[in-house]
């Protein structure tokens, strides 16, 4: 009896002895537990040619340029001096490998091509995507008029060259893809042209071309003088589920929100017609700064909208804002704002994809004068477009 | 270039290499890129200087595919295995948790604190076997 006394009171202490290294341990991997990092591969990083080229400025999806089956890119650079100074150029890589498939450049010193690249879809039908350029201060038209240009993705050959109607216009300020506008199976064509007089002084133009025939499909114009309409311009997708390829055109210095609050207008492409207007919520927001189509993010079957407003002080003075928009109620779903002060979040916005791969569409929305880098090294971040925020819980690693 | 910022309200952020980068004064999808199903991005950064002053720079990002939060072993279900799985990582050396594409280890977050330990142990066993509630990676 007195030995298994004993024993059992040995077999007590070592239990506890147990217990408490066992805590001791679970303690210890509290305060130790590794930290769940989950990182995006970076695939390529691609580099200007010389000093002041300020490649970068502009980036784009191209589309699958040469039919592999991988989407590649273009990037603008437009103070490369290939061409002349400041004449611009930009630049087509392989998603598959990297290389350079394509260098385009400014016909002229000062033209800035490349201010503005973008996917053109396939303007020509062959299955290749294209390309789309803009060099805003090309004199083809008159000093400044504008130019943009549509290249092969086949080819690299020039298919289309579309010059601003007058001096002074900046047109190819902005360009993008328009998608089918008119369904005739031919990628259509949009450009900017922010400081057309048509609607008053700088009130600004937007082009809708067909990627057919290369015609002017429709002509969208700035509502007052100073709105800078069509400084941006980017293909909606279909907003309106009618089968046909919708528009949004941004006018950052309209004034119907508050002086400069900005403004964002989205248009049919069966029809030519106003669908929304988005309005900047204060003065001095300059919403509109940034306009994409955001694709399907909530999952309804229609696809959306995103504008930025990079002087937006909700999270500071122009900490910045962007704005998602529900293309099938023109509601607002989603508002992200910058972390603080200076950063211009909502600068530049897209649509981003499926890029965590739950079946909707994400964002990314860039600030370009963030700090946590440095100072102005900037950020970009990728919002779920499912919740608007974290679905799944990913960082990068720095 | 950590990120500890606000990270609940963005899936990810990419943070400019140097001062006056301006890294995110353009932002696009890049589409498919490397063709692993799941849309990409490109970032610009028209003031970098690793090319010259002000040469600039692009990236492009690929960024890990859905996984099933608090399937450590990616066998497509939530199970005891995973449970043991996690156990046999933390206290064994056993290998790390296979949320697709590995080595990202988020799927074992089980209660969505942000680390892995013993609470997400307990967090799954609460789950699978006491009716507690859904894994919230």
């Amino acid at each position: 009896m007195r030995v298994l006394k004993d024993e059992s009171f040995f077999r007590a202490v070592c239990l506890k002895t147990v217990w408490v290294l066992v805590l001791a341990t679970f303690a210890l991997w509290f305060c130790i537990a590794p930290p769940v990092w989950a990182e995006c591969e970076e695939l390529y990083t691609f580099t200007g040619e010389a000093a002041g080229d300020v490649f970068g400025y502009s980036v784009s999806e191209a589309g699958d340029v040469d039919a592999d089956g991988y989407d590649d890119l273009i990037v603008g650079a437009p103070y490369n001096d290939a061409g002349g100074i400041n004449a611009g150029r930009a630049y087509v890589y392989s998603g598959l490998t990297g290389d350079t498939l394509y260098t385009f450049t400014g016909e002229a010193a000062g033209d800035w091509f490349g201010r503005s690249v973008s996917r053109a879809g396939d303007v020509e039908g062959d299955g290749y995507s294209d390309l789309i350029v803009g060099a805003r201060y090309n004199d083809a038209g008159g000093t400044d008029a504008g130019r943009a240009y549509v290249y092969s993705g086949h080819t690299g050959n020039l298919i289309y060259t579309f010059t601003g109607e007058a001096v002074d216009d900046h047109f190819g300020f902005s360009v993008s893809g328009a998608g089918d506008v008119d369904d005739d199976g031919y990628d259509d064509l949009i450009v900017g042209a922010d400081y057309n007089d048509a609607g008053g002084t700088d009130a600004g133009r937007a082009y809708v071309y067909s990627g057919q025939t290369g015609n002017l499909i429709y002509t969208f114009t700035g509502e007052a003088a100073e709105d800078r309409f069509g400084l941006t311009v980017s293909r909606a997708g279909d907003v309106d589920g009618d089968g046909y390829s919708d528009l949004i055109v941004g006018a950052r210095n309209n004034n119907a929100g508050g002086t400069n609050a900005g403004r964002a207008y989205v248009y049919s492409g069966q029809t030519g017609g106003l669908l929304y207007t988005f309005t900047g919520e204060a003065a001095g927001d300059y919403f509109g700064i940034s306009v994409s189509g955001a694709g399907d993010v909530d999952g309804d079957g229609y696809k959306d909208l995103v504008v930025g407003a990079g002087w937006n002080d909700a999270g500071g003075t122009d900490a910045g804002r962007a704005y998602v928009y529900s293309g099938q109620t023109g509601g607002l779903l989603y508002t992200f704002t910058g972390e603080a002060a200076g950063d211009y979040f909502g600068i530049s916005v897209s649509g981003a994809g499926d890029v965590d791969g739950d079946g909707y569409k994400d964002l990314i929305v860039g600030a370009g004068w963030n700090d946590a880098g440095g100072t102005h090294a900037g950020r970009a971040y990728v919002y779920s477009g499912q919740t608007g925020n974290l679905s799944l819980r990913f960082h990068r690693r720095g | 270039m950590s990120i500890p910022v606000r990270p609940e309200t963005f899936l990810y952020a990419f943070t400019g290499e140097a001062e006056e980068d301006n890294f995110g004064v353009s932002v696009s999808g890049a589409g498919d890129v490397d063709g692993d199903g799941y849309s990409d991005l490109i970032v610009g950064a028209e003031g970098n200087d690793a090319g010259g002053t002000s040469a600039g720079r692009a990236y492009v990002y690929s960024c890990p595919g859905p996984y099933v939060c608090g399937d450590v072993n990616a066998d497509t279900e939530i199970s005891v295995s995973d449970v043991i799985y996690l156990i046999n990582y933390l206290f064994k050396g056993g290998p790390p948790p296979q949320c697709p594409p590995a080595p990202y280890l988020s799927c074992a977050d089980a209660n969505g604190d942000g680390s892995i330990s013993v609470s997400d142990v307990i967090y799954l066993i609460n789950y699978l076997f006491k009716g507690g509630p859904l894994p919230v990676c």
